[in-house]
């Protein structure tokens, strides 16, 4: 059976095979996007920063030192993108993936229960945008995307220490942002 | 209260498990991460998008053999602030050289855009907790970028890739304390009583 | 011409959805009020085409120092005050779209250093095509900032955009004429020593240091 591994498919592309690079794209795509998206970019931006963090990693490709993190390596790409893309230029606000979806604002929940579950998703979205970029990140990172202190720490370069206090912070934070959600009783 | 933050802070080092913290925590926790993680299943990137990556990667028509012997031939440039001292260069060698599992895994040179120019930031500060460096690159955000102090040597670093231009920063040492970097090419009067520091950023082939 | 005509396009589109994106962002970030404070200076601006983003960056920063609102409007009133007075002095006889955000800043902290926006003109105008001058602006601004004639320094930094040095060499000029400083040069000695050490050819007409002190010319 063909070695799919990150590592594999990296030894692939770098002796001619571009096709192998495809597989790595779709295997990252969504987690990449995913993260760029918490992070404040709006759809269409996001998919731009994802594109070019892809199209980065496969111009240095020969520089990711260990094949076997791959996926960190490239979410090193993503991140510093964001970071100067997000600084240079309009940091995008949050945007909602339905467009046709109630705003904080100007719609309350109604007996519909896939309604009311946007709701509760637009309101997280809106308390998670006005957490610092930092702690946004950790909590994405922890919450989202199911990384340990220690894989986040190899990932951002951040100490153990700071990445705790970004946590920490951050869940503070959002605590305080969504209160109410907190006394409301949902099904699980 | 204590004892709460304390096992609070064993939960997210990953030392005990979710069902390990006391009640009312371990509810709240339960309750956050739904609520957090009910945004996860939603993002799929659309179908365009592998699509759009793999024509750019198609124009990339120079071997990749090719690209690599060009990038290793290619001198390298990581810029210091101005005037950057030989203590700083002594530091830097020296946790290039004996301290070669610090290293981040792949050169930032090798990830910042084409427009960009790794930039070196370096703040002495022996005996300091922290320091953060922010400016408008990042909005002046209070928690900005953070140095490293590789090896406690008090020679703090952080290197950031910037698009060439001019830029104002200053670093913020233990939280607290606002300090302009010595080293930098200029310093300039904020208009709020304190100073910014200035570095200019340019790529060595631009003109 | 075409190519320039084809890009105003491109930037007509794209600023001002970028702007869009700035001003939410811009908001979220600023209490409401220091916003009710800064938004009719910001407005302004942005009516007169000065580099709002740079005056947006003045109120964030003072936000992070802990200013209040009341400072915080009126140094950003001020620093508007300054790029307007740039920015009108400069576009006297350029072509339009010539100057860029970054150029205004830079302008305007030259006239800090009290360099006449007759010498930034002259600068600007000596451009071969297109590219920013923000960085020989402020390397201009440096030398003067340490002692260097203006007259001296804008020849230079003009030699060095006519002959398209790199921008990387030109931006280390200040760096390299404190280094010579502190090694007890003289300051025009300084200044050749530095462009020795990056290879940087004197401008013509360039007395060698010890015939002429600094700021005077040789009659002809």
């Amino acid at each position: 059976m063909t070695d799919t591994s990150d590592s594999a498919l990296v030894a692939r592309v770098l002796s001619g095979n571009r096709d192998a690079f495809g597989t790595l794209v779709e295997r990252y795509q969504d987690q990449m996007l995913a993260y760029v998206k918490y992070m404040g970019f709006g759809e269409p931006e996001a998919c731009d920063v994802v594109q070019d963090a892809f199209v980065r990693a496969f111009r240095h490709l020969g520089r990711c030192g260990e094949p076997d993190r791959f996926a960190g390596w490239l979410f090193k790409i993503v991140s510093n993108l964001c970071r100067t893309t997000g600084s240079r230029n309009s940091r995008w606000r949050w945007e909602s993936l339905d467009p046709d979806g109630p705003t904080l604002v100007s719609k309350l929940p109604g007996p519909d229960e896939q309604m009311e579950a946007n709701w509760t998703k637009e309101r997280v979205r809106a308390a998670l945008d006005t957490v610092p970029a930092d702690q946004r990140e950790a909590l994405v990172l922890m919450y989202l995307q199911g990384h340990s202190v220690k894989d986040i720490e190899a990932l951002t370069g951040a100490s153990r220490s700071a990445i705790k206090m970004r946590l920490k912070r951050g869940r503070e934070a959002l605590r305080r942002e969504l209160e109410p959600l907190f006394s409301e009783v949902h099904g699980s | 209260m204590k004892k709460d933050d304390d096992q609070l802070d064993e939960y997210l080092s990953g030392d005990i498990p979710l069902e390990e913290l006391p009640d009312g925590l371990r509810l709240e926790e339960e309750r956050l991460r739904g609520l957090i993680q009910s945004l996860g299943e939603d993002v799929r990137a659309p179908l365009a998008l592998r699509d759009a990556v793999m024509r750019e990667v198609a124009e990339i028509l120079v071997p990749l053999w090719r690209r690599l012997a060009d990038w290793s031939l290619r001198p390298r440039t990581i810029r210091l602030t101005p005037a950057a001292g030989a203590l700083a260069v002594a530091a830097s060698a020296a946790a290039f050289f004996l301290w070669p599992g610090s290293m981040p895994m792949t050169d930032p040179a090798a990830i910042a855009g084409a427009d960009q120019v790794v930039t070196r930031f370096v703040f002495a500060a022996e005996g300091a907790s922290s320091v953060h460096l922010t400016g408008d690159f990042v909005s002046w955000s209070r928690e900005g970028i953070e140095l490293e102090d590789l090896r406690s040597t008090g020679i703090w670093i952080t290197d950031v890739p910037l698009a060439p231009g001019v830029y104002q920063y200053t670093f913020i040492v233990n939280g607290t304390e606002w300090r302009p970097d010595p080293r930098a090419v200029s310093q300039v009067d904020d208009g709020f009583g304190q100073v910014n520091s200035v570095v200019i950023v340019s790529a060595e082939s631009e003109a | 011409m075409r190519l320039a005509w084809f890009l105003l396009a491109g930037m007509c589109v794209c600023i001002p959805r970028a702007t869009a994106g700035q001003d939410r962002d811009f908001a979220s970030s600023v209490d409401a009020v220091t916003l009710a404070v800064v938004q009719p200076i910001l407005d302004a601006a942005t009516r007169d085409s000065l580099p709002v983003q740079a005056l947006r960056s003045k109120v964030l920063e003072g936000l992070a120092k802990n200013v209040r609102p009341a400072q915080i409007g009126q140094v950003v009133a001020a620093l508007a005050d300054e790029f307007r007075s740039a920015r009108s002095a400069l576009r006297t006889g350029l072509p339009p779209l010539a100057l860029g955000d970054g150029e205004v800043v830079a302008a305007a902290m030259a006239a800090r250093q009290e360099i006449g926006f007759d010498v930034v003109r002259a600068l600007l105008e000596s451009r071969p095509n297109g590219g920013s001058l923000e960085v020989p602006v402020t390397v201009l601004s440096e030398l003067v900032r340490r002692g260097v004639p203006v007259e001296e320094a804008a020849t230079l930094m003009t030699h060095v955009v006519r002959t398209a040095v790199p921008l990387g060499l030109a931006a280390q000029i200040p760096g390299k004429f404190d280094g010579a400083l502190g090694a007890g040069r003289p300051p025009a000695a300084a200044l050749v020593e530095a462009l020795r050490a990056l290879n940087i050819p004197d401008p013509p007409g360039r007395d060698p240091p010890g015939r002429d002190p600094p700021g005077r010319r040789p009659p002809g």
